[in-house]
């Protein structure tokens, strides 16, 4: 009888110790993180316990740590909870005075100038546009069935001198590629997404004589109020794009934690912010929207509205991105982005 | 040898065992430090949100209204303005205008803010109310942090707040204009003088041509008063532009006769024929068989919508400059000069005429003052020319002649001037004179003063003169 000696392969000793050592350190590594988490979300401080929910809770790819250690009924408190009066207000254009023709023209004066952000823990560029009929809203083609555009692709294809990403777009577990456009999007005029949706957007958008609209309102109330250039926008939360209206800090949108975040506003004499701040980097985590309401404010706006933040947030220039790129994997493909034009560009 | 196989079986087990011990500790230390950690920013944490500058200001909040923040702002006004406004005064318009009913809300000025000092806004809905400083507190807590107390409010800059205007003036040279009661002076004038669209045709031959002056003075904030001469100015909006014009038009006129013969000049410039508004004898209209011809005719120039109020000039034929009689804001009348190269036979006939003029004018006047003299009447009828108007006017008069108990005539002045030979045997002087008179009822009684200028015309017939017309000038 022939006996077979079946003789068992082992690990070497030395790679066993080696993922022995490793799997011990990332498992504590990993209850220390959740410990960080506990104390973040449980521990003392309210504020930074709202912040830093709203902050993962507003990135799409790792919402799920919110839900860690806080209830479905803690989370209930940061979703947005606006009145009806909230609702209903709207731009009262008769703030802006477009400046007047200008008398002299100033051959060195482009028409637009880039300033550089860095207030507090807040870093970023701000570019403000003196002839708002300047700004327009560019678009990917073929919404829903092709990817969106990156930014420095958008501002080729229309040939601007500058661009900020603009409206929210389907980013499931953020993997979204900018096809689909969340909300409205009104492109010169013509409803170009969103045109089925019976109930109100949260709008921000340029009328035909560059004054920027921010609110919620239907289709047809966008239409009827001239808007000519269209994004919406929300959070993950409910929070609306309205940041100020009339000059009014709309407090009810405030909440947000710090994220890269974009926006837009209007200054009384008609120039428009494209404001871009950065985050989720060493130099800064990024912004909340009190802050981007508190610098549309210090640089004199009277209507502001944000876009959307967090990866997207992207200010191109010179055909480069200027500021921080916040995706890791490169910057994100976009449906909708405002455009700087270059004077004459813009037909109207 | 057994003993020897048994120690050697029991070293690798020992080894195995240690393995696992050392992970146990290991963890154990890494849980550890990540608990100390964790502990650490938890206290740090708790610590943190005591000492945000944002939970301070959160506590100003609930017990300042937007008034008390409002009167702490008055104490610091942080803009600057123009002389010609006031700060209290322009903080106190902006007050009005603020929104203060509105829930108070503030927003962080970072750009402006470090560690040890926050500033923040107060606003009151889309109103900004004031700047708030915060300042490090004398608490000092772990890591750094340390309590945070009220420091400097003030106003901030509120000109960005307020919507400013440009004030432009157009006005003459020499006129007062005064914004919000402060004079406008040199340093304000653009250097650019605008020219009248409007200006007469004399204006503009004139040395110096009037034009506007053009003054310039913005931003500016809050309410504009513009005057020019004490008279408030009406403002034109034009944007951000409020112009305001001292002069809408030409209102100055100027009226000047002179005899034919003399040459006048506006401003430096020569009148012509062509400005020459009328020519007549004037009084002298009936005497031409004493006085010849052309040398009675007297031209009137007559300008009106004038800017300026120019000087008139007047020179004979050799070239000396004449005074003229002023029968009212800027009325001139010229005469021929007093005949200064007379030879001893017609200065004789010359101070002979100067007496007559004085004792006739002198009877004349105590003639129209008193009650009627017979002998004053007589005397001036058989002195005046017979058959002219001079003496079918005094010859009607004695009617007229007012009823007074007493009558005084004092001469504040009396010039007699221009003695001129018109004619071969006519002359001609002007009289001004400055009375006042008193007549007296047993009623009441009445003063009054006169001041005027006569021009009085004398003719020879035979070996006397006598008086031939007797007018106020510029009548």
């Amino acid at each position: 009888m022939e006996t077979e000696t079946v003789k068992k392969k082992s690990m070497p000793k030395w790679l066993a110790r080696a993922l022995s050592f490793l799997g011990v350190t990332l498992g504590c590594i990993l209850l220390v993180l959740l410990g960080v988490i506990w104390v973040l979300e449980k521990g003392p401080s309210p504020t930074v316990t709202e912040t830093f929910t709203r902050s993962v809770r507003e990135t799409s790819a790792i919402r799920w740590v919110s839900r860690i250690f806080l209830s479905e009924e803690e989370l209930e408190a940061y979703k947005s909870v606006s009145s009806p009066t909230d609702e209903v207000k709207t731009v009262n254009t008769s703030l802006i005075h477009m400046a007047e023709t200008v008398e002299t023209v100033d051959e060195d004066d482009p028409g637009y100038e880039l300033v550089e952000i860095s207030e507090g823990t807040c870093k970023g560029k701000l570019l403000i546009v003196k002839d708002p009929k300047r700004v327009i809203l560019g678009t990917s083609d073929n919404f829903g069935r092709e990817p969106g555009l990156q930014m420095t692709a958008m501002v080729e294809k229309y040939g601007a001198i500058a661009g900020i990403n603009a409206g929210g777009f389907n980013d499931e577990g953020g993997r979204g590629n900018g096809s689909t456009p969340q909300g409205l999007v009104i492109d010169n005029g013509e409803v170009t997404w969103g045109g089925n949706h019976t109930g109100g957007f949260h709008v921000v958008g340029l009328d035909y004589d560059g004054i920027l609209h921010v609110g919620f309102m239907t289709v047809q109330q966008a239409l009827d109020a001239g808007i000519r250039w269209a994004v919406s926008f929300e959070t993950y939360d409910g929070l609306a794009s309205a940041l100020i209206i009339n000059g009014e800090v709309q407090k009810h949108n405030l909440g947000g934690g710090v994220n890269p975040r974009t926006a837009i506003g209007q200054r009384e004499d008609g120039a428009l912010l494209l404001l871009v701040l950065d985050g989720r980097s060493i130099s800064t985590l990024g912004a909340t929207m009190r802050d981007l309401a508190d610098i549309m404010l210090e640089y004199g706006a009277v209507n502001a509205g944000n876009l959307d933040g967090g990866s997207s947030s992207v200010m191109v220039y010179g055909g480069e991105i200027i500021n921080n790129c916040a995706s890791v994997v490169g910057p994100r493909r976009v449906p909708t982005a405002f455009l700087l034009m270059e004077e004459g560009d813009v037909d109207g | 040898m057994a003993e020897e196989i048994t120690v050697k079986a029991a070293a690798p087990e020992k080894n195995a065992r240690i393995w696992p011990l050392f992970l146990v500790c290991w963890a154990a230390a890494l849980l550890l430090v990540g608990l100390v950690g964790c502990f650490v920013f938890y206290q740090y944490l708790g610590i943190y949100e005591v000492t945000r500058a944002e939970t301070r200001m959160d506590e100003l909040m609930e017990i300042m209204t937007a008034e008390d923040w409002l009167d702490k702002a008055a104490e610091n006004l942080d803009f600057e303005l123009s002389e010609f406004e006031d700060p209290d005064l322009l903080f106190a318009e902006y007050r009005q205008s603020l929104t203060t009913d509105q829930p108070l809300s503030y927003r962080s000025e970072k750009s402006e803010s470090d560690s040890e000092h926050m500033l923040f806004v107060v606003r009151s809905g889309p109103s900004n109310l004031c700047r708030v400083e915060l300042k490090a507190g004398d608490k000092r807590l772990p890591f750094g942090r340390h309590d945070w107390k009220l420091g400097r409010v003030s106003s901030g800059d509120i000109t960005k707040s307020l919507s400013s205007v440009t004030v432009e003036v157009n006005a003459m040279e020499g006129q007062e204009i005064r914004l919000n009661d402060k004079a406008l002076d040199e340093e304000y004038l653009t250097g650019k003088p605008l020219e009248i669209e409007d200006l007469s045709d004399i204006e503009s031959r004139m040395d110096v041509v009037p034009m506007l002056m053009s003054y310039r003075v913005g931003p500016l904030y809050g309410d504009i008063h513009v005057s020019a001469d004490g008279q408030e100015l009406a403002a034109e909006k034009s944007g951000k532009t409020l112009r305001y014009r001292a002069v809408t038009g030409g209102t100055g006129s100027l009226t000047i006769r002179a005899p034919e013969d003399i040459r006048v000049t506006v401003g430096g410039a020569e009148l012509t024929k062509k400005d020459v508004s009328d020519s007549s004898y004037a009084l002298l209209e009936g005497l031409e068989r004493y006085t010849g011809d052309a040398a009675f005719l007297t031209n009137t120039y007559s300008f009106t919508g004038l800017y300026t109020v120019p000087e008139v000039k007047a020179f004979d034929a050799d070239g000396n400059e004449l005074r003229p009689i002023m029968t009212g804001e800027n009325a001139y009348i010229f005469f021929h000069p007093s005949d200064a190269a007379a030879d001893e036979e017609d200065q004789k006939e010359l101070d002979h005429l100067w007496d007559l003029a004085e004792s006739y004018f002198d009877n004349y006047v105590k003639y129209t003052t008193r009650p009627f003299d017979s002998n004053l009447y007589y005397r001036l009828l058989s002195a005046t020319l017979s058959g002219s108007q001079l003496q079918a006017y005094i010859a009607q008069s004695n009617a007229a002649m007012k009823w007074a108990a007493n009558s005084t005539v004092e001469k504040q002045e009396l010039h007699y001037d221009n003695l001129h030979r018109i004619g071969t045997d006519c002359y001609t002087c002007t009289v001004e004179f400055e009375l006042d008179k008193t007549s007296s009822t047993w009623v009441e009684e009445v003063s009054s003063s006169e001041q005027n200028a006569e021009q009085m015309v004398f003719v020879r017939r035979g070996k006397y003169w006598f008086a031939a017309a007797l007018a106020m000038i510029g009548d």
